[in-house]
């Protein structure tokens, strides 16, 4: 029974939380602030926000280049320091992360579990007109 | 000498239509250099035409004794087309406003018979036969015959009371309508007004038709004003702009202030069309208008430019030639942005682009100056908006067809093609036009229902039409939105930018096209077959928001690296981008062909390119080797399978700069994560 516990509490989202030493804290929302080396590619700016929120829901408000910032959401969890999740509609995001964070918990770390990219990310508020305008 | 004349006259005529049989080869603006022979100075063919004028293109403005060569040639008086406007001289020259004159020939004399004399004056350039431009309606209104329970929120954003049967804006499938009506068949503009614009009251829309009527309880804030003679003295020309008391147009049939909607033969279709742009939205009473306002006077402004009226005895009077251009110059000269222009030529009349265009008549010219003329703060010109024409033709009617000029075809409260329609080649792209004759034509619902003046209506202020007429207006309308919004953004654009938006701000219905569309009553026995009009419908149907979305700006599109993937452009082309002809190196044929990207060195070095990358079933295919951005230049066919101009009658070109973004990582969705 306790083994069957600590299975389904290991797959689902909102498992109870942990101390702080024992497991990462993700929740709150954070801002890319560098995409391997900086938050462009190719000189085009890339601008995202995401939410990681109680319950195992995200929300994510990504600006690529030009236009408005589109809204995605979905579902996360978080199992061995490792991050995957997918978006309404069923879609799976492009890959699962490692994840790391500094003490202070101001910085995210997500690096592709291929190693092909790594995104970091800072802790900031998401505006309220980048939640307001999107689409 | 009159005989003489009248001998080679026939000979001219003749040899007009032989020439206008023939294909032309100059392109699009290409002036014949050599215009030493008199027919190739003569303009159009002598069908429909005021056979008491002519319209002469001069090498100068004449002198005395040029004057006394054309009074001796049959020229009872000659006038000046188009009026100066200080500040402007270098354009109106570049665009040949200065050198149109109007020749009235002298009593007996006909037009065919004095051409062959004007095309022998070496002074003369070009002499273009005063043909009459008709209405692209059937002219027929249709009463009112809905509720007028007041609206609710689920009507839609405004307290109008006939915006639920304004399906045109607003289509929810309601079958009461049609019982083919489709869910979505509209302009898609409710979105926009509840978050993005309603209007803009600096942007001026020109209605070059029959007169708006200026008092009209639903349309009177929308009006534009001419304050200075507005607040002027009456008979003074207090802007000098060469007309006198212009308050709110002016009308150009008989050239004086007063417009005239009620003479007989006058149907309401100018106040028709204006309701349609700029009915004022959220005011309690009647109908909306795509650019019409939130109800707080931040609609967008209708001229009036009169150039049709009644003659009395049922039938239309008016749209010469030197009207119609004096028209349009008078909207580039007084602040117009757009111009809808519900009016052309039959389909067929003219086959090519050269055979309208190639020496260039006086209302070409103007329409050309229209659009190199600047009034807002969003484009480096304007736009010109026409009809495609109601002939049921696989081609659009001139000037619309002209491939730099958008020409509007007409779709239904199903969402498929009407009667009426032409299509094809020279049609840009679709807007709802309304149709009579859809089962159970219980109602007339299935028309577009717009403002009319009541004294022409029974007394009503609201009515139904249908036509391209009716769907050239609501393509305004939306451009009119989106330079609004545009403004409200500060976005600057080429107006050649600006129509690439518009064309590409649609959505497709071609998936739509298959098997036959039936009528009831008159037209029970005429069904259309759906197929013919596939990619036959320009670039889709209109759509608001999507202009609006682009004119925000589209976001960089992603591509993995390491795959030869397929990237949707519906962004940047619309929903209908499958149907488009892509421009490029072509391999392959028919659905299956691959239409090749030019691009250079620099985009195959920021992407690593493994292959070129091409369309292929209306879809972008890239192969990316490394992590990177460019932009990609695609061109396409704005309507049709080819350009026109020169020989052909075709398509607009129009194109769009993608953003390509290339990562090791890609979602099916889009999404960053």
């Amino acid at each position: 029974m306790i083994a069957a516990m600590t299975l389904l509490c290991l797959i689902t989202a909102g498992c109870p939380e942990k101390p702080v030493e024992d497991v990462l804290d993700i929740k709150g929302e954070w801002q890319l602030s560098q995409i391997s080396t900086k938050a462009s590619i190719g000189g085009q700016t890339v601008d995202v926000y995401v939410a990681f929120n109680d319950g195992g829901t995200f929300e994510l408000y990504q600006m690529l280049g030009t236009g408005r910032y589109r809204k995605y959401a979905g579902t996360w969890s978080l199992l061995d320091k490792v991050l995957s999740g997918s978006y309404e509609g069923g879609a799976q995001w492009a890959s699962s992360y490692n994840v790391e964070m500094d003490e202070n918990r101001t910085q995210l770390i997500l690096t592709t579990t291929d190693g092909s990219e790594v995104q970091t990310y800072r802790k900031a508020s998401i505006p309220q007109d980048v939640r307001n305008d999107s689409l | 000498m009159l005989q003489k004349k009248y001998i080679l006259g026939l000979m001219l005529a003749a040899a007009t239509l032989l020439l206008a049989s023939c294909e032309d080869t100059a392109g699009l603006g290409e002036y014949p250099a050599d215009a030493a022979s008199p027919l190739t100075k003569v303009v159009h063919q002598p069908v429909d035409i005021d056979n008491g004028s002519l319209l002469l293109l001069l090498d100068a403005a004449p002198d005395e004794a040029t004057l006394q060569g054309l009074y001796d040639i049959g020229a009872a008086s000659v006038e000046r087309v188009f009026n100066s406007v200080p500040g402007k001289e270098e354009l109106e020259r570049q665009f040949r406003m200065d050198r149109w004159y109007l020749v009235h020939l002298a009593d007996g004399l006909t037009a065919e018979q004095a051409v062959p004399g004007f095309a022998e004056n070496p002074r003369v350039e070009l002499v273009e036969y005063n043909i009459l431009f008709r209405k692209t309606s059937d002219d027929i209104t249709y009463p009112f015959d809905g509720d007028l329970t007041p609206a609710t929120k689920a009507d839609g954003v405004f307290n109008d009371p006939m915006l639920k049967d304004q399906w045109n804006y607003i289509n929810r499938g309601n079958v009461n309508i049609c019982t083919t009506c489709y869910k979505g068949a509209d302009v898609n503009v409710e979105s926009v007004w509840q978050q993005l614009t309603c209007g803009d009251n600096s942007i001026i829309v020109a209605v070059i038709d029959e007169a708006v009527k200026p008092n009209h309880p639903d349309l009177q804030a929308n009006i534009w004003y001419n304050d200075k003679e507005r607040n002027g003295q009456p008979g003074v020309d207090d802007d000098g702009n060469g007309y006198i008391d212009d308050i709110t147009g002016f009308n150009f049939v008989d050239m004086i202030p007063e417009f005239d909607y009620v003479t007989y033969g006058n149907s309401g279709h100018g106040t028709h069309c204006a309701g349609t742009i700029a009915a004022v939205n959220n005011n309690n009473q009647g109908v909306c208008g795509i650019a019409g306002g939130s109800g707080k006077g931040d609609g967008v402004r209708i001229m009036s430019c009169q150039i049709f009226t009644g003659d009395g005895e049922g039938h239309t009077r008016g749209a010469s030639v030197q009207n119609t251009a004096r028209a349009i110059k008078y909207a580039a000269d007084n602040g117009a942005s757009l111009i809808s222009c519900s009016y052309g030529y039959k389909a067929g009349a003219f086959t090519s682009d050269g055979g309208y265009m190639n020496q260039g008549g006086a209302e070409g010219d103007a329409i050309h100056y229209f659009e190199a003329c600047k009034n807002n703060d969003v484009l480096d010109g304007n736009v010109a908006i026409f009809a495609s024409g109601n002939d049921g033709k696989p081609y659009a009617g001139y000037p619309g067809a002209l491939y730099d000029i958008i020409s509007v075809s007409a779709f239904g409260p199903d969402f498929l093609p009407t009667y009426y329609t032409n299509y094809g080649p020279g049609c840009n792209i679709t807007a709802p036009g309304g149709e009579a004759y859809l089962a159970p034509w219980t109602s007339y619902s299935a028309l577009v229902l717009s403002t009319l003046p009541s004294e022409v209506n029974g007394g009503d202020h609201y009515g139904y039409m249908q036509g391209t007429s009716m769907a050239c207006p609501h393509v305004t309308g939306v451009a009119a939105l989106g330079l609004a919004y545009a403004r409200k953004l500060g976005k600057h654009f080429t107006v050649q930018e600006f129509k690439n938006l518009i064309v590409t701000s649609a959505r497709d219905f071609d998936t739509r096209l298959k098997g036959q569309k039936t009528y009831v009553g008159a037209r029970s026995s005429s069904p259309l077959e759906l197929y013919n009009y596939r990619k036959m419908m320009g670039s889709g149907a209109i759509d608001a928001w999507l202009l609006c979305m682009q004119i925000e700006g589209i976001p960089s599109l992603t591509a993995k690296v390491g795959e030869n993937q397929w990237v949707d452009i519906s962004s940047y082309f619309g929903t209908a981008s499958i149907n488009l002809t892509y421009l490029g190196r072509v391999e392959g044929e028919g659905q299956d062909a691959k239409y090749f990207i030019d691009i250079d060195d620099s985009v195959r070095n920021a992407l690593g390119l493994a292959e070129d990358p091409y369309i292929q079933y209306g879809r972008l295919w890239i192969h990316p080797t490394k992590i990177g951005a460019a932009k990609i230049t695609v061109k396409a066919v704005g309507g049709g399978t080819e350009i026109g101009g020169g020989k052909k009658i075709g398509g607009m070109p129009i194109e769009h700069q993608i953003s390509i973004i290339s990562r090791n990582i890609k979602s099916s969705n889009g999404g960053w994560l």
